[in-house]
């Protein structure tokens, strides 16, 4: 009897996953324009903050080992760090500049979201920010909030993962103090902007019902 | 089945894969947290492993035990090694 050769199963199996990619990918095609807007400006917004968060994280690993002396050895398993108290130290500090890099980010969102949102901001303003050709700061309430969630949710999911570390010990507690706040923070001018919209979406229907009258 | 129905599981599914791809984004820099390792020990470091520190216990054990005696053979294995073996006995 002849020994099966194992390369022939594997090769059957990448052919079937070949076919169910390009299935799927067929489907994609198909149905491109049935996809929700909303997913695909989610996906939109999603990706460079995701691209600017990973290469903090690098850069601040590096960065934070070589001022504090930290020796680590690089492999494919990441950065490996044989002293515990500079793995606490880099982590901590990395997992920081995150955070920060974050908050930036949606200072910078909170503040279109809050003094250039196109349904309240002033005319003056307006008049001010046309003068110097800055007027791509002035967006609707779809890119703003689109905008806003995803860093909200990447702050978000930032704070729980340093809680877990906090609580293992794996980074300072402070830290975790510091990523929560923020998340505190954002969530509440993010909330005060909505309401703010929703007052003047009210205030306009009850104009609109007015003038009927 | 008519095409309404083909057309919103088409809808569906492509959805449910657009957000596989929208939390695979999201998820992208949160998996970065495991990039960064603690080495284990052995591997440079001082630390004991629990194996070791359960050996050291059993021997501090049976060094500390006055009733017993300890008596080092050196047996041939089967591959023709010779092991190092500590007898005990009363």
């Amino acid at each position: 009897m002849g020994v099966k050769n194992p390369k022939l199963k594997k090769s059957h199996k990448m052919i079937l996953s070949n076919i169910t990619l390009t299935l799927l990918f067929m489907i994609l095609l198909l149905y491109l324009p049935m996809i929700s807007r909303t997913l695909i400006r989610l996906i939109d917004q999603a990706i460079v903050p995701a691209i600017l968060l990973l290469c903090t994280r690098l850069a601040s690993v590096i960065l934070v080992s070589y001022f504090i002396g930290a020796k680590f050895s690089f492999s494919a398993k990441g950065f490996i760090f044989h002293d515990p108290n500079n793995y606490v130290k880099v982590n901590s500090y990395s997992t920081l500049a995150m955070v920060v890099i974050l908050g930036l980010g949606l200072i910078y969102i909170l503040a279109k979201a809050l003094y250039f949102h196109d349904t309240h901001i002033s005319p003056k303003l307006t008049t001010k920010l046309f003068h110097h050709k800055m007027t791509t700061l002035i967006q609707n309430s779809f890119e703003l909030y689109s905008q806003g969630v995803i860093w909200l949710v990447y702050l978000y999911l930032i704070t729980i993962v340093a809680v877990i570390l906090g609580i293992f010990g794996v980074i300072y507690s402070w830290v975790t103090i510091v990523s929560g706040s923020f998340c505190a923070i954002a969530t509440l001018l993010l909330i005060l902007d909505i309401e703010n919209e929703l007052d003047e979406i009210d205030e306009g229907y009850k104009e609109e019902i007015e003038n009927e009258s | 089945m008519n095409h309404k129905k083909i057309d919103k599981v088409g809808k569906v599914i492509v959805n449910a894969m657009m957000l596989g791809l929208l939390w695979a984004i999201i998820a992208l820099p949160i998996s970065s947290f495991s990039l960064v390792r603690l080495g284990k020990s052995g591997s440079g470091t001082d630390v004991l492993s629990e194996q070791d520190v359960r050996t050291i216990e059993e021997l501090n054990y049976i060094k500390e035990d006055e009733t017993k005696v300890m008596r080092e053979m050196y047996p041939e294995s089967e591959t023709g090694d010779v092991l190092n073996v500590v007898e005990i006995s009363n």
